[in-house]
């Protein structure tokens, strides 16, 4: 029978910069479960390693106590007890549900069941990539797609992570969306994402790709919510997927670092046509210059 | 200042056999991070190595979502394997449980240079030696 572990014992290791991997061969040569390494900011690094608690603290420090006497820096700095908790809950408690905008709400999987009424419901496992709804660079633009999203649409998500901005565009009436990220893992968690919203997968366009490298389709609105480096890095091409008529929203940069990419717009011949801002976070809405 | 990215965490877990004890638990249960979410998805990409204890490095993001990357071992798993000895010694001192070829320590340190931030081949050789030493295994040859 496998009982729960009620605690386990730590003991926290110290050793110059570099020295991380002998630090983990200690660890794993002790018999610890797992560890965490902390690199200090004023140089040298600390190794928390965790032992079972079905043998005493001692037994634990004498097993580590033998592997260093190869090494003359390290040294053991604390050690203790850690009690089990529920840490688990907190993560749920972290993702309560999130109203974004005047009409949508993002809820995660466990929420099923249970949708404000009147709102729209954006499903995300908060898990393996960016875009849970909880940041400001992405509550920018849903917020912004809630005016510039008509039915029947055709739209492109570059970097796509979770999928959030698809899944919005699809739920506001697009008809169409192209969802591309440079990450091959976050493709499978799309694809959750996708799922646990009802998607149509027809109105869906999934791949990798590096930001509009390659990209060939015309859309009605584009949304990238990255960086400001990797934005001003595509914005020249953005007229071209978006035509004279479409829109594109901008998203994931800092407010102080509006004046950068304005430049970069009137550059690329494009006009703002909204500017929306929440704490230090800034995006912005714009079209092609006529 | 406001960042996307807040973090990264360097943990090592048991491959395929992670669970929300510690260090997952309090390590990431602190920072806000779906932990089931991060432990089906570490297990799910170690499990092939079931055994070893393989170091993660975890990004946490701003909205508390995360994407990790896989290390290599530890080297005292590779050196473990090349002596073909499931364990080291209780008292490496004392009772020398195995041995590897100076041939094996420098694959090793080959092997591990990536992650090693030793300069060059012979600094990653006295490394690997030294834990070698310190699990009671000795290097012959």
């Amino acid at each position: 029978m496998i009982k729960n572990d009620s605690y386990w014992w730590y003991i926290t290791l110290s050793a110059d910069d570099g020295q991380e991997e002998v630090l983990f061969s200690i660890a794993d040569i002790s018999g610890s479960i797992g560890t965490e390494l902390q690199e200090l900011p004023s140089g040298g690094i600390r190794l928390r390693a965790y032992y079972r608690s079905s043998e005493d603290l001692h037994f634990w420090k004498a097993n580590i106590l033998d592997a260093l006497k190869e090494w003359d820096n390290v040294k053991i700095e604390d050690f203790g007890k850690i009690e089990n908790q529920p840490w688990n809950v907190t993560a749920e408690e972290a993702f309560p549900p999130l109203p974004v905008g005047k009409s949508m709400v993002v809820l995660a999987p466990w929420h099923k069941g249970a949708v404000p009424e009147g709102l729209i419901p954006l499903y995300i496992n908060p898990g393996s990539a960016f875009g849970t709804g909880y940041h400001e660079s992405t509550q920018i633009v849903l917020e912004l797609m809630e005016d510039f999203v008509k039915p029947g649409m055709t739209t492109a998500d570059i970097g796509t992570g979770s999928g959030i901005l698809t899944i919005c565009a699809i739920k506001l009436g697009a008809d169409r969306s192209y969802a591309r990220d440079i990450d091959p893992a976050v493709i499978e968690e799309v694809n959750k994402n996708f799922e646990l919203n009802g998607l149509d997968p027809a109105k869906i366009d999934l791949a990798t790709g590096d930001l509009l490298n390659g990209f060939r389709h015309r859309v009605d609105l584009l949304t990238a919510n990255i960086l400001l480096e990797p934005l001003t890095t595509m914005v020249e091409q953005v007229p071209k997927v978006i035509g004279r008529e479409g829109t594109a929203i901008f998203s994931g940069m800092l407010l102080t670092e509006r004046d950068v990419f304005i430049e970069a717009l009137k550059k690329a011949k494009m006009v703002i046509v909204k500017e929306h801002t929440k704490g230090d976070w800034w995006g912005v809405a714009a079209k092609t210059a006529s | 200042m406001a960042k996307k990215v807040i973090g990264e965490l360097k943990l090592q877990l048991p491959a395929g056999k992670a669970t929300p004890a510690p260090p997952v638990g309090p390590a990431l249960g602190q920072r806000g991070i779906n932990i089931m979410e991060f432990v089906k998805a570490f297990n799910a990409k170690t499990a092939d190595k079931v055994g070893m204890i393989i170091p993660v490095v975890i990004t946490v993001y701003a909205d508390r979502s995360f994407s990790f990357i896989l290390k290599t071992p530890p080297a005292s798993i590779l050196i473990k394997k090349a002596a073909g000895k499931e364990k080291g010694s209780a008292v490496p001192n004392k009772d020398k449980v195995g041995k590897i070829t100076k041939k094996q320590v420098q694959e090793i340190a080959a092997l591990k240079m990536p992650d090693l931030n030793a300069n060059d081949i012979e600094a990653a050789m006295q490394m690997i030696e030294g834990t070698a030493r310190s699990m009671g295994i000795e290097v012959v040859g």
